[in-house]
C-alpha cells in the first residue's frame, strides 16, 4: 500500500514535470539549431531500430529491371532530388534548412548507411512508403502504389553510380 | 513547397552524349538508357508532318551515268508482251502505205 502511494506520487511528479517542461516553451524546436550530440544520438538510433524492426519481413523484388529504372527515374527527379540530391547539385535549399538534413543519395550508400543490398532496399522502401515522422519525408505509399515505390528503390540502388548525363536520360520525362 | 518543388519543366533525353561503344549491354543502366533515346527518336519520326515536305527538284538533279549502270541482265528479263505494245510510228506508217495502194 505504501509502495503504491509512493509510485503515484512518483507518476505526478513525472507528469507535472512533463507538462512544465512542454508548456514552458523552453524546449527549443528551431531546425536551424541543432540538437545536442546525446539526444541527435538518441533520436537516431530509436529511428533506425524502428525502421529495422518493422521492415524486416518485407520482400525485395527483382530491382535489375531497365523498366524500373526508367519508371523511379522520373518520379526520383520530380519528388525526391529536391531534397535527396542529384549527381552534380550538391545542395539545395531543402537539403541546407531540413533538419536533420535529408541524406544525399546521389553519393555512395557506406557514407550514409550500413547493412546489405537487400538490408538497404527493403530500409529504403519502408521509409519511401511510410516515411518519418516529423522529418520532412512524406508517406509516398498514400499516393503511390507498392510497384512504383519499389521502381524508386531500384534508381535509388543505382544511383551514386551514375553521371549526370546518365542521369538526366534516365530521368526525362517522355 | 512539395507541389511547387513538383513543378518542374519536362525535359527530353539528351541522346546526344551517349556512346554506344561504351556501354555494357548487360548492364540495365545502359539497356533503360537506349530504350529511352529509341523510344525518343521513333516518336520524333511519328511526329514528322510529310504534307509539308517539298517535291523533289529534279533540275538539280544529276544526268545518270550510263558508264557506270551494270550490263542489262537479260536472263532475268520476263518474256515480251507484245500484245500489249502499242504500234510504233514506223509500223503505222508502212500500215498507211499498204491501205493506199
Amino acid at each position: 500500500m505504501k509502495a503504491l502511494k509512493i509510485l503515484s506520487i512518483l507518476l505526478l511528479l513525472g507528469g507535472a514535470s512533463a507538462a512544465t517542461v512542454m508548456y514552458s516553451g523552453i524546449v527549443n524546436v528551431a531546425a536551424d539549431e541543432p540538437h545536442s550530440d546525446i539526444v541527435y544520438w538518441l533520436l537516431e538510433e530509436t529511428r533506425e531500430a524502428s525502421i529495422k524492426k518493422s521492415a524486416q519481413h518485407i520482400k525485395v523484388p527483382d530491382l535489375e529491371s531497365p523498366e524500373l529504372l526508367l519508371m523511379g527515374g522520373a518520379d526520383y527527379e520530380y519528388m525526391c532530388s529536391s531534397c535527396h540530391l542529384k549527381p552534380g547539385l550538391e545542395e539545395s535549399d531543402m537539403s541546407i534548412g531540413l533538419y536533420p538534413a535529408p541524406p544525399n543519395l546521389s553519393i555512395s550508400h557506406e557514407t550514409h548507411q550500413h547493412g546489405t543490398d537487400e538490408e538497404l532496399a527493403r530500409k529504403n522502401f519502408w521509409v519511401i512508403k511510410h516515411g518519418i515522422k516529423a522529418s520532412g519525408m512524406p508517406a509516398w505509399g498514400k499516393t503511390h502504389s507498392d510497384e512504383r515505390i519499389w521502381a524508386m528503390v531500384a534508381f535509388i540502388k543505382r544511383l551514386p553510380t551514375l553521371t549526370p548525363e546518365q542521369y538526366q536520360v534516365l530521368t526525362a520525362i517522355d | 513547397m512539395i507541389r511547387k518543388c513538383m513543378q518542374k519543366k519536362a525535359e527530353k533525353a539528351d541522346c546526344s552524349k551517349m556512346d554506344d561503344s561504351k556501354m555494357d549491354m548487360n548492364d540495365p543502366v545502359a539497356v533503360a538508357m537506349m530504350k529511352k533515346c529509341m523510344k525518343q527518336s521513333k516518336s520524333s519520326m511519328e511526329k514528322m508532318d510529310h504534307s509539308k515536305m517539298k517535291g523533289m527538284d529534279h533540275s538539280k538533279m544529276k544526268g545518270m551515268d550510263h558508264s557506270k549502270m551494270k550490263d542489262m541482265d537479260h536472263s532475268k528479263m520476263k518474256d515480251m508482251d507484245h500484245s500489249k505494245m502499242d504500234k510504233t510510228k514506223d509500223t503505222k506508217a508502212n500500215d498507211d502505205d499498204h491501205q493506199n495502194h
